[in-house]
């Protein structure tokens, strides 16, 4: 039997999509490897059969769309999540400082496609191999300009805690070899024993119903008990729109296909859900027919609470969910008999309300620039 | 057209691919779609247009120093000059 091992980076984010960024020393985040799938690479060919060659059948074959996709799932820590939201929220404004040099406060929102409807992207470098057999066993590739086409942040099942499932398109363009090494002296991956995060430990939730005479949300009900909490962001890519202007990934080559010059979104949609344990609080507020039902408007804030930072600051994620409609509303049982409702709203668009921001107080001074 | 844009406190924001950073007080010159994204973040004040006199006067003065330090480059290190700067390090390298 074979080993074969796996290892996958992140990058910094690029300038723009068609401008990689430098590789430098521990400029790539190792993910973790047992989450994420091995990134495929497709080359389709496409034959001119139906054109009028003079002939039914297929006279030639073109290379069309080079693509590349890769998705995973990982145990979030409040650093890994701004590492992520940057990215997949799109919008991240200047921090706010908290406590001089300790603690910082950011912001993510969602892409106003009127404004820029362009996602910041990354590189990934993947290496897969055996490596107890020879070195030229080993794929070594690294695949510029990726994207998020979905990240779901959700604490749900067996996991209490957060977890970040994302998933990734590429612009299609691969470097073989990757020219990043992972380990050794002059590495430009930090490892996992380098990275120093922390991990989410609970959740709470803070509901507001928005009465349908004015969505400023009257009934507030702070310290809800939430299981099985999903938060999902589309980010709708436009994949066929990019094949222009793409002169840096241009190339002569006959046995590559075309590559994307730019990704582009039709606008980002949220979907939530959750259960919330049915408390008395809930029954006499929210009462589930009079007030929770499908189509009710409700807005939410799930917080995620984790380690002390320094001082009475502590590591802390809050997702504002703003006027979601109920899509489906219905009474569960929950731990073997506890009575729960469970919510799930229909997907929520970007306009003149943003639905959904995240806000992340952590150690972390720049989410720009930061890895790991 | 460029547009000057005069920032109100520190910036450090993020709109899509686009990053603007700028310090207080500092004036940062930018195109109509980044102008109207850095204008939206309500962090700058606008300092009217950059003249096209002023952009005219720039534009051979950039061209020529620019050109000036490749050739100096291309004349130091022959070999260094490399066409992508991204292809990072070579293969051999990689462990």
């Amino acid at each position: 039997m074979q080993t074969a091992q796996s290892v996958f980076a992140l990058g910094k984010l690029q300038t723009n999509y068609t401008t990689e960024v430098a590789i430098a020393n521990d400029g790539f985040r190792q993910l973790v490897k047992e989450g994420y799938d091995k990134p495929v690479f497709s080359s389709p060919n496409v034959s001119n059969q139906g054109q009028s060659t003079g002939s039914p059948y297929a006279t030639k074959i073109s290379k069309d769309k080079d693509d590349v996709t890769f998705s995973g799932t990982e145990r979030g820590t409040f650093q890994s999540l701004g590492f992520h939201a940057v990215g997949a929220f799109g919008v991240y404004a200047t921090p706010s400082v908290v406590s001089a040099g300790a603690v910082w406060l950011h912001t993510f929102t969602l892409l106003n496609p009127f404004v820029s409807d362009i996602l910041p992207c990354r590189p990934l470098a993947s290496k897969i191999g055996e490596p107890a057999v020879s070195s030229n066993r080993i794929f070594d590739a690294r695949f510029p300009s990726m994207v998020y086409s979905q990240i779901a942040f959700q604490a749900e099942g067996e996991q209490p805690d957060l977890q970040i499932a994302s998933e990734w398109v590429g612009s299609g363009k691969r470097v073989i070899p990757a020219g990043v090494q992972f380990y050794g002296s002059g590495k430009d991956v930090l490892l996992d024993s380098e990275i120093t995060e922390n991990y989410i430990r609970k959740t709470s939730g803070v509901l507001t119903l928005n009465t349908a005479a004015a969505l400023g949300g009257t009934d507030v009900l702070p310290g809800c008990d939430l299981r099985d909490t999903v938060i999902r962001i589309n980010e709708n890519l436009n994949l066929e729109a990019g094949y222009n202007g793409c002169a840096l990934f241009q190339d002569d080559n006959p046995d590559m296909g075309a590559i994307r010059g730019s990704c582009r979104s039709k606008g980002q949609t949220v979907e939530f859900e959750t259960t919330m344990v049915l408390t008395p609080d809930i029954v006499t507020n929210f009462d589930p027919v009079a007030k929770l039902y499908s189509g009710a408007s409700i807005s939410m804030k799930i917080v995620f609470t984790g380690a002390l930072i320094t001082g009475a600051y502590y590591h802390t994620a809050t997702f504002t969910l703003n006027k979601a409609v109920l899509s489906n509303v219905e009474l569960i049982d929950i731990d073997d008999g506890t009575q729960g409702i469970r919510l799930v709203t229909e997907p929520m668009a970007v306009n003149d309300t943003m639905p959904l921001s995240l806000a992340i107080q952590t150690d972390v001074a720049d989410f720009n620039t930061y890895v790991g | 057209m460029k547009h000057i844009l005069i920032a109100k406190s520190d910036v450090n924001e993020r709109y899509g691919d686009r990053l603007i950073t700028a310090k207080k007080g500092e004036k940062i010159e930018l195109s109509g779609a980044g102008a109207e994204i850095a204008m939206r973040s309500g962090h700058f004040d606008y300092g009217g247009e950059v003249s096209q006199a002023e952009a005219k006067a720039e534009k051979p003065a950039k061209t020529e120093s620019a050109s000036a330090k490749l050739g100096e480059k291309l004349n130091a290190a022959p070999d260094a000059a490399q066409p992508d700067s991204t292809a990072g390090k070579s293969g051999a390298e990689v462990k």
